[in-house]
């Protein structure tokens, strides 16, 4: 018990002291985090509006297939990814192995899946009778197509908030594709990983309290975004 | 001159469960003319959303063509255009989640209407539907009857010349019934647009439209038809007494039925009839007091309220007694040989084969 109060009192001596290492790992995961989430965004989202508005056969299947990569294993996507990045592998040749852009690809296809399920559930979710209505006031299908996307905005956010907090909490896909490189690719999820393996505690629980922080600011944002979807 | 031409449409859907073809809507030819009202009346599934959805060019039809001011809109590839004609109240009109000034500005700004003036447009649209106050308020800040009529104003604000309405006053209360009814009767008698509205109320049928017709199982039945009633059977000594909601009481006799293949009977829960506009007698008040042995008195009485002249007939709008009304088609030389005139008591009476029965509800009703 009094290792972990000392190891708390330091933590938040390194926090207050703003210790150059916590502010660097915690740097680069939100770097990482906002960058792979508006790929996933601009990506996924059009992705899933356009899943949940047409109609096509092997619909479901389709639907059923993101419905399990939401619960894809973060080391599976990361050796996957390996494969492609590796010196040998088809885009080896971009060498983005143990680099932050190599990271944030993998973390990408982490959390596309959850950007275009979480979409195409909040879309579906919307009154169909949404996009009818816009029909029948005189929108194109494409202005009725934006009015049903604006009408889910709270769930697509939903959406966003949920992929920014899968991303900077990750581990597996950070350690495999950037190699925990210090002053490179070193994430907060790696750093505590490393400082624990070592017996640093204090910064590991520093980083720790700092990841707990920024995932109780995402969890405040997602209520308070969801609350507005409620009202 | 026609507004809309629907000539054939038929509009068919695919059951998921069974994958069967199902016919929704069947109209063999319904003719709109520029300025009238028309009522489509019928039963929950009868087909009357189905319609005024076509006639909104939401869905294009099955088969058959749809001319609108002698143009077929889906040959020309003209939906869009055509749908920004003909705006519609749909009966599940969802409110947006915004306020109730951006939702009535909503088509304007779909139209390319610039912020400023599209809201300019929707505050004084929401006083004419006595909103003005509640211009700010959030879509949930809106009783049922507000919705509905924040609903109406976002068509309103377009200006249309066609207007849809599918089932105008559902789900509001009574106030707002004769609100929204008042003012698509003033806007109908200021602006002379166009208005086709789909209703389960015959009193709402009867008291708006210059002419209702009624669709049955998705089939438009028997074209076009005035006077539409719908009530309960009594039996007594002389035979059926047709009753309905407001308290009309018609004594139906057998030869007054078009179809005599049809039986009377009390056994079903609701009877729907029409009777047919240019087959009622019309009696002045006073002759049928001196009507001879022999001939049937007058069934129903009211006052003339309305009259308008057509090629060769006057169309007259009787309140009756109740305060239902009713449409009459007279010759004009029959309407100066009776001296008939605005504001006379007159006497009705259904000459023979002057009612339909169109539908018979059971008693059990169908589950939702």
């Amino acid at each position: 018990m009094e290792m972990l109060l000392d190891a708390l009192r330091n933590a938040v001596q390194l926090i207050f002291t703003l210790d150059p290492d916590v502010f660097e790992y915690a740097g680069r995961s939100l770097l990482i985090a906002s960058v792979a989430t508006l790929i996933a965004g601009v990506l996924g989202i059009p992705l899933g509006v356009l899943i949940a508005e047409s109609e096509f056969r092997g619909k479901r299947a389709v639907v059923t297939v993101l419905n399990t990569l939401l619960a894809l294993p973060t080391v599976v996507v990361g050796l996957l990814v390996y494969t492609f990045l590796s010196r040998t592998g088809p885009l080896g040749p971009l060498q983005l192995l143990f680099t932050v852009p190599g990271i944030i690809v993998g973390e990408v296809l982490l959390i596309l899946p959850i950007v275009i399920a979480f979409t195409l559930a909040a879309v579906a979710r919307t009154d169909r009778d949404v996009r009818k209505t816009a029909l029948a006031l005189g929108a194109s299908r494409r202005q009725a197509l934006w009015t049903v996307f604006c009408e889910s905005r709270f769930g697509v956010a939903a959406a966003i908030i949920a992929a920014f907090g899968r991303v900077v909490s990750e581990v597996g896909v950070a350690t495999i594709l950037g190699g925990n490189v210090d002053r490179l690719t070193r994430t907060m999820t790696t750093a505590i990983v490393l400082n624990v393996d070592m017996g640093n505690f204090a910064l590991g629980l520093a980083l720790g309290i700092v990841l707990l922080t920024i995932s109780l600011s995402i969890n405040v944002l997602f209520q308070y975004i969801q609350g507005g979807g409620q009202e | 001159m026609c507004r809309y031409v629907l000539q054939d449409v038929v509009q068919r859907y695919r059951e998921s469960r069974t994958g069967r073809s199902v016919e929704a809507l069947q109209v063999p030819r319904l003719d709109v003319k520029a300025g009238e009202i028309l009522a489509v009346v019928g039963h929950n599934g009868s087909g009357k959303s189905t319609l005024l959805e076509t006639m909104a060019f939401l869905h294009k039809p099955s088969a058959g063509t749809i001319l609108l001011d002698g143009r077929d809109v889906w040959a020309e590839k003209a939906s869009l255009a055509a749908r920004r004609r003909c705006p519609i109240l749909l009966q599940r009109a969802v409110l947006f989640k915004t306020t109730v000034r951006k939702n009535v500005a909503y088509g304007l700004r779909m139209r390319g209407l610039g912020r400023r003036e599209a809201y300019r447009r929707a505050e004084a649209v929401l006083r004419l539907v006595r909103l003005g106050p509640l211009a700010h308020r959030g879509h949930r800040e809106l009783s049922g009857g507000e919705r509905r009529r924040v609903a109406l104003a976002r068509l309103l604000a377009l200006e249309p010349e066609i207007l849809l309405l599918d089932e105008p006053t559902a789900h509001v209360d009574h106030a707002n019934e004769q609100l929204i009814e008042e003012l698509i009767r003033d806007l109908h008698t200021r602006t002379d647009m166009t208005v086709v509205l789909a209703s389960h109320n015959a009193r709402q049928a009867m008291a708006l439209a210059d002419r209702v017709v009624t669709l049955v199982d998705g089939q438009l039945v028997f074209g076009t038809l005035d006077n539409f009633f719908s009530g309960t059977l009594e039996k007594g000594r002389e035979g059926y007494t047709f009753r309905d909601e407001t308290g009309l009481v018609l004594p139906l006799l057998p030869e007054m039925i078009a179809d005599q293949d049809e039986t009377l009977s009390t056994s079903p829960a609701r009877w729907e009839i029409a009777i047919d506009a240019s087959r009622l007698e019309v009696l002045p008040r006073g002759e049928e007091d001196a009507s001879t042995a022999g001939v049937p008195p007058p069934t129903l009485f009211g006052q003339i309220e309305s009259v308008r002249q057509q090629q060769e007939s006057c169309r007259l709008r009787v309140r009756l007694v109740g305060g239902q009304r009713l449409r009459v088609d007279v010759a004009i030389s029959e309407y100066r040989r009776l001296g008939l005139n605005l504001g006379a008591t007159v006497g009705l009476r259904p000459a023979e084969g002057a009612i339909r029965l169109l539908l018979r509800t059971p008693a059990t009703p169908d589950p939702p």
